[in-house]
């Protein structure tokens, strides 16, 4: 695995993947879609959004290094039987506040040479990873389990 | 364009993006913002920002009412454009009228009874909440009731059966194939 994208315009005393560890087989993980539609959008970070743009976060001019790896991985949730509820309801409350975003869960595991992980737990979601992608990652890096679909009924 | 001057923002619910969020602003009244939509051709966040009227505030925090309720009452609207840095693009003042029907937040937007125990500690470390007597959220938190499910709205999850994995699937939307 290479991460030469993953380290593109990123200061050279910071590394995004010092803490990051392989991915472990089995494990179940979700991630909020807004654009259930476009497969090549279900794991685009907000650093490629804005490059795509031509335009660079304002924290890269600063160093800020932190930053800077949170908007180059992608949030991931780790997913259990014990937890279900609290995700799915943790997801809902994005779609209670704003139903016009078509909102979806995708529910999937990480091939082994996807990338690289990070448990990255916030007061808010302690089941909250960082996901680094590969130089090479594709959606055929995942294995897709199922994609659930908010809407009105769900709530 | 107008432009808001806040001392301190309180972040509610922030999933890919804030979806909700608390501005005190610096003549101690609150602001709040709300999600509607991503822009992303344009690389920009739509959100509401409202004035919320002090009880409406309140008594969203104390789960009374729904965000909706909040919303419909709000004394001011604006329609705001923001970068993904959350910077400010543009902002329009509208009114209740101009809301598209699937832009209004759903009745079931209650504040999450889950979520309460990290405001009321959350408030607690905020030192300029505790310093304004009028609005002073601090209060809010210590007038809160304990958590008591059987006081908030019944809420209901998608079925069990809905979120077991399933073997060989294809998402319906998919153009090309998945689950390799």
């Amino acid at each position: 695995m290479t991460f030469n994208n993953l380290h593109q315009d990123v200061p050279q005393n910071c590394s995004c993947i010092e803490n990051a560890t392989i991915i472990k087989e089995n494990q179940i993980y979700t991630r909020f879609l807004k654009y259930p539609e476009i497969e090549s959008r279900y794991f685009e970070t907000h650093w490629e959004k804005w490059t795509k743009k031509g335009k660079i976060p304002t924290f890269v001019k600063q160093n800020d290094c932190a930053n800077i790896c949170l908007y180059k991985n992608a949030s991931v949730d780790n997913y259990t039987d014990e937890n279900r509820a609290w995700i799915i309801n943790y997801y809902l409350k994005q779609f209670r506040v704003t139903q016009k975003d078509k909102n979806a869960i995708l529910v999937f595991q990480l091939k082994p040479k996807a990338g690289l992980i990070e448990h990255t737990p916030s007061e808010k979601n302690p089941f909250h990873h960082s996901f680094f992608k590969e130089d090479e990652f594709s959606i055929d890096s995942i294995e897709i389990i199922e994609l659930i679909e908010l809407k009105n009924e769900n709530i | 364009m107008k432009t808001f001057d806040f001392i301190e923002e309180y972040i509610i619910f922030e999933i890919e993006y804030i979806v909700l969020s608390i501005n005190k602003g610096t003549d101690n009244n609150y602001f709040i913002f709300s999600f509607i939509m991503e822009d992303y051709d344009l690389g920009e966040l739509h959100y509401f920002g409202i004035w919320a009227e002090e009880q409406q505030y309140l008594d969203f925090l104390e789960g009374k009412i729904a965000y909706l309720e909040v919303f419909k009452n709000a004394k001011d609207i604006f329609r705001i454009r923001k970068n993904y840095d959350y910077q400010i693009i543009d902002t329009q003042k509208i009114t209740i009228n101009q809301v598209a029907k699937d832009e209004f937040p759903l009745a079931s937007s209650f504040f999450p009874r889950t979520d309460l125990v990290d405001l009321i500690e959350d408030l607690k470390k905020c030192i300029c909440l505790k310093q304004n007597s009028r609005y002073s959220a601090l209060k809010v938190a210590k007038k809160l009731p304990s958590i008591d499910t059987n006081s908030y709205p019944k809420k209901s999850y998608p079925k069990q059966n809905q979120l077991k994995p399933k073997e060989n699937y294809v998402p319906k939307t998919s153009t090309t194939s998945a689950g390799k």
